[in-house]
């Protein structure tokens, strides 16, 4: 209890608030940090006459803050420094209002947090360094890294108490370009409580965070972002470089395209030396195993004692919607004695354990390699591997396509870009299912508008900038497309989907493309379906052959869409109306005059081309094993029916006519279709080359 | 052997055919150029050689629906007129369609037969030993992306339709091109002969983009569809095109190699060597030059021989044409 003597005998009115000495006087209010602990509280004391009654009362904005009166003692208020309803938003305190003997006071109070944590985000490509403040990472631009380096964050968290974001709010951020005067480096803001410093450009970023008002002093991390190097001298001639290691466990190599090792395989193993850093492939949930971790001494020691050196390496293992996986495994103890020269030793291997089980492509999977002299003690970077890792949802399997199988690996050809799309198109699906990547790889091949598909890529790692593949590219130029995959067709007809000089892929390379990246991830049993107008002479091989439709002869398929006027005209079993050229249309044909069709500008967009030819003579799409599901990579269509794949695809029949010329047919008038008309889904027969059978 | 090579003035062309018309050998090259009407006409037309006037028909063309040059070839049966094979795409696959033309065809190709159900490239006529005019239209053929076949017409139930013979080659071990040929003057014969051309699956691709392969040779019993066993030609040189026309038992290879160097080798039909392949060096030999669409025929006449020819390419640009003659002690006429 306070109370003023002096005014107690001269009578005086008075009151007075003082704020208890573990709050800091900041002029227009106190602040004081947050304890988080029970039973610790800011106590404001009236002093007032003897006798005189405290009516206190608690001013919050927010209204979450609480204080009561001192039970104890009336003249004390108690602000609890363990409730996070105390710590209000940056810039707003508490007051505190007291009234006694017809006087009022008040006192404003800042409860702030206290920062209990500041440190990297485990799985941000950051590892510490002897210095307990101070971390490294490498500048990954120069790693060719995707997502680029400047999307790529080294993250740092602070935790405060209260841990809320009206806590973290009050954190005031900093950071500095040590490499660059000091100057102010921005940083990433993540959320409340994360920041982030692209990891593009060599530099020493020095972060720090403070509480304004806070008892606390700043704290300060160091990030360098090293230069990707191969190699660390420990001095007295202990210079050493990881020399090589092999990629192991649940592990598939990947196929070449490149024209000067075509259908060859990359190889397993990451040199200091390679050229190019080769692919690997895993299954999902796989074992991944760094094998014969090789390093090189690159000088003779002139240690005294001998020397026991350890690497170690830290793989980051990207994970749909998570932070990517951070792993570190250390090998065994060299031991290097006095007068050791240069040459090479086997480490040992490194079992990593099982990767993530989704599909998932790493481009690349990042491994820092970190060596010690002091038998693990403390640790220097070494230097950062980078392939490119493919996860697949199950191991590659054979097709039921004899060209598109590997006979020396007994498996699919396991194309680079092949397996880049499909591991981009699943990516975050669970492993060992192959069935639950259909779809998604499918939809790697649907279209956006004018049939744009920036992702069908080939991606020419050792042999130029990537090529986009294109349905039927400049096919009015008279450029010859790739008709297959891997075939031995000369570049002047064409290429094939790995030597195309334009990027121009016809049909069947499209399906087969689906069908490989199908078995890729273990689904083997896509089936090729060539589509052919439905004649006798079409008809003449497979088994149970259809009949062919009425007066059908030779000739193409017509692909939505196309006009044809006078409908009254129209027959599903013959051809009616006569085709000017094959040239598109932006206008319907008019009514009146004589029975004519024309293709439409609005025809459907092919890959990449939104003017393919506007006829086939034969087509080929894909089938699920022998489900009544058909897919059209060439035109991004995914799991359709066969009648629903003839009404979204077809538009008739065309024949050459010496007298004529060209004539269409087969189609009905149905208005609410594209054009009024639909097709006889007759007109065309589907045989499944797997199986040399006839759809229905 | 004696071999002369001698540029054709002013023509270039990235797909060509020598073929005997009677007395005199003819070429031909082949273009595809995109018409009004959205379509393409493919065109044959008859080349002059040094020294001689084109032989008749001057051209032979026909519309094609899609950009996609048919492999082809063509036979002559008489005066100005003969078969056409070629292997229009539909846009999936080629087919194999035989024209006529001459004759009461007259200039224009006269669809005769086709074979649509399969996928057929790399069309060539027969090769016939003997001298004359084969007694029957019959092709070799590269069936399903890799069986070497032969087609012709044949009687079943009544009517004539194409029938197919495998000779060699698979799916797990496919056939890049072949040659065949026989004694074609009374028909087709149970002994055939056969080089074919088996390309590697994975290594370095060929300047045409094709991985080169090597070549063999064996006979083929048609009776029974039984391959001999066969030898393999030119041992160690990787061919990635190839021709070859046959004089009785001489048999002449003109090939590109996986280099694009020019190849001329003479062989009997059995495999035996007439002689060192030759590679012969000229300015198609220039860095960055290589050749494609190896031809040769029997050259007609009582000189027994061979004429050839073969275009050349500079990257993915023609710029020149040979043609040439091969004569060889080992050659003997069986009476041209």
């Amino acid at each position: 209890m306070a109370t003023d003597l002096w005014a107690t005998i001269l009578g005086n009115p008075v009151l007075t608030l003082a704020v208890g000495n573990n709050a800091t006087d900041r002029g227009a209010y106190h602040s004081v940090d947050y304890t988080g602990v029970a039973n610790t509280f800011v106590v404001v004391t009236a002093t007032v006459r003897r006798g005189q009654a405290v009516t206190w009362t608690l001013i919050d904005p927010g209204g979450t803050a609480i204080g009561a009166a001192d039970p104890n003692d009336a003249q004390r208020y108690r602000i609890p420094l363990d409730h996070l309803g105390n710590v209000l938003p940056p810039g707003q305190n508490l007051r505190v209002r007291a009234q006694a003997d017809g006087l009022t006071r008040t006192v404003d109070i800042r409860v702030v947090p206290v920062i209990t944590a500041f440190a990297p985000v485990p799985g941000t490509y950051v590892r510490p360094t002897a210095h307990a403040s101070v971390f490294y990472s490498y500048a990954l631009s120069a790693l060719a890294v995707s997502p680029p380096a400047s999307q790529l964050d080294a993250l740092f968290e602070v935790t405060t108490a209260p841990l809320s974001n009206t806590a973290l709010a009050h954190v005031q951020w900093a950071a500095v370009d040590r490499s660059n005067g000091d100057l102010p480096f921005a940083l990433t803001h993540v959320d409340a409580s994360r920041r982030g410093v692209p990891l593009d450009d060599e530099a020493t970023i020095r972060v720090t965070v403070a509480v304004p008002d806070s008892g606390q002093a700043p704290r300060t991390l160091a990030l360098q972002r090293l230069e990707p190097g191969l190699a660390h001298d420990f001095g007295q001639g202990i210079r050493v470089a990881l020399e090589r290691f092999t990629y192991a466990g649940d592990h598939f190599r990947v196929t070449r395209e490149d024209p000067g090792n075509l259908n060859l395989l990359y190889s397993s193993d990451w040199s200091r030396l390679d050229a190019v850093r080769a692919p690997q492939g895993y299954e999902a949930g796989g074992n991944l195993r760094l094998n014969a971790v090789t390093v090189r001494l690159l000088g003779t020691s002139t240690v005294g004692a001998d020397t026991r050196l350890r690497l170690r390496g830290t793989a980051w293992f990207r994970r749909a919607n998570a932070l990517p996986l951070e792993v570190t495994r250390t090998t065994g103890a060299w031991t290097i004695a006095n007068g050791t020269g240069p040459g090479t030793h086997a480490m040992g291997d490194l079992d990593f354990g099982n990767l993530p089980d989704e599909v998932a492509h790493y481009d690349p999977l990042l491994v820092f390699w970190e060596a010690s002299d002091d038998n693990g003690a403390t640790w220097e970077p070494l230097t950062v591997s980078d392939n490119t890792v493919y996860l697949t949802a199950a191991a590659p399997v054979l097709t039921t396509r004899a060209f598109l199988n590997d006979l020396g690996t007994n498996v699919v050809y396991t194309y680079d870009s092949l397996l880049a799309i499909s591991c981009d198109a699943a990516a975050g699906i669970a492993g060992g299912d192959p069935g639950a990547v259909r779809d998604p790889i499918a939809r790697a091949f649907q279209l956006g508008p004018n049939g744009a598909n920036p992702r069908v890529v080939r991606l020419n790692r050792t042999c130029g900038a990537p090529l986009r593949w294109v349905y039927w590219r400049d096919h009015r130029a008279g450029t010859s497309p790739a008709q297959d995959v891997n075939a031995n067709r000369s570049l002047l007809d064409g290429g094939n989907l790995f030597t195309t000089r334009t990027g121009a892929v016809a049909c069947g390379v499209w399906a087969d493309m689906l069908l490989i990246m199908w078995a890729l991830h273990g689904k083997g049993d896509g089936h090729r379906v060539e589509v052919v107008p439905r004649t006798a002479a079409n008809l003449a091989t497979g088994n149970n052959p259809p009949l062919p439709v009425p007066n059908a002869v030779g000739g193409h398929f017509l692909v939505r869409r196309w006009s044809y006027n006078n409908h009254g005209q129209l027959s599903a079993t013959n051809y009616t109306h006569a085709v000017a050229s094959r040239l598109r249309s932006a206008v319907p044909v008019p009514n009146g005059g004589a029975d004519r069709a024309a293709a439409q500008t609005s025809g459907l967009p092919g890959q990449n081309n939104p003017d393919p030819p506007p006829s086939f003579g034969n087509h080929f799409i894909v089938r699920d094993g022998n489900n009544n599901l058909f897919f059209d990579p060439s035109y991004g269509t995914v799991a359709v029916p066969r009648d629903a794949w003839c009404d979204g695809a077809i538009a008739g029949l065309l024949r050459p006519n010496q007298q004529a010329g060209l004539q269409a047919g087969y189609v009905t008038q149905a208005m609410g279709q594209p054009d009024g008309i639909l097709a006889n889904r007759q007109c065309v027969a589907l045989r499944d080359m797997a199986t040399d059978t006839w759809v229905p | 052997m004696d071999l002369t090579l001698t540029q054709v003035p002013e023509l270039t062309a990235t797909s060509l055919r020598l073929a005997v018309s009677g007395s005199g050998v003819g070429l031909y090259t082949a273009e595809l150029v995109p018409n009004a009407t959205g379509a393409f006409d493919w065109t044959l037309r008859s080349r002059a050689l040094p020294g001689a006037t084109a032989i008749s028909p001057a051209s032979l063309s026909l519309p094609q629906s899609l950009p996609s040059s048919p492999s082809w070839d063509l036979q002559f049966s008489g005066d100005a007129a003969g078969a056409l094979g070629l292997t229009p795409f539909g846009g999936a696959w080629s087919t194999l369609e035989v024209s006529t033309f001459g004759g009461s065809a007259g200039g224009s190709p006269s669809p005769a037969w086709a074979y649509v159900v399969e996928q057929t490239e790399r069309c060539r006529f027969l090769r016939n030993s003997a001298a004359g005019v084969p007694a029957r239209t019959v092709l070799s053929a590269i069936f399903s992306g890799g069986q070497l076949g032969i087609i012709g017409l044949q009687g079943q139930d009544g009517t004539l339709v194409p029938g197919v013979s495998g000779i060699v080659g698979s799916a797990d071990a496919p056939v890049q091109d072949g040659v065949v040929w026989g004694d074609l003057s009374q028909g087709l014969p149970d002994d055939l002969g056969v080089i074919w051309l088996e390309c590697a699956r994975a290594g370095a691709a060929s300047p045409s983009g094709t991985l080169p392969g090597t070549l063999r040779l064996a006979s083929f019993d048609n009776g029974t569809g039984t391959l001999g066993t066969p030898v393999t030609l030119f041992e160690g040189v990787q061919v990635s095109e190839l021709d070859a026309a046959v004089i009785d038992t001489a048999v002449c290879v003109v090939a590109s190699t996986g280099s694009g160097a020019l190849l001329v080798g003479l062989v009997g039909s059995d495999g035996t060597s007439l002689g060192t392949a030759h590679l012969p060096v000229g300015p198609w030999s220039n860095v960055g030059c290589w050749i494609t669409s190896p031809s040769v025929v029997p050259t007609p006449g009582k000189q027994p021989g061979f004429t050839l020819a073969f275009a050349v390419m500079e990257d993915l640009e023609p710029v020149a044409v040979y043609v040439g003659t091969l004569a060889s002690p080992q050659v003997s006429s069986s009476g041209s």
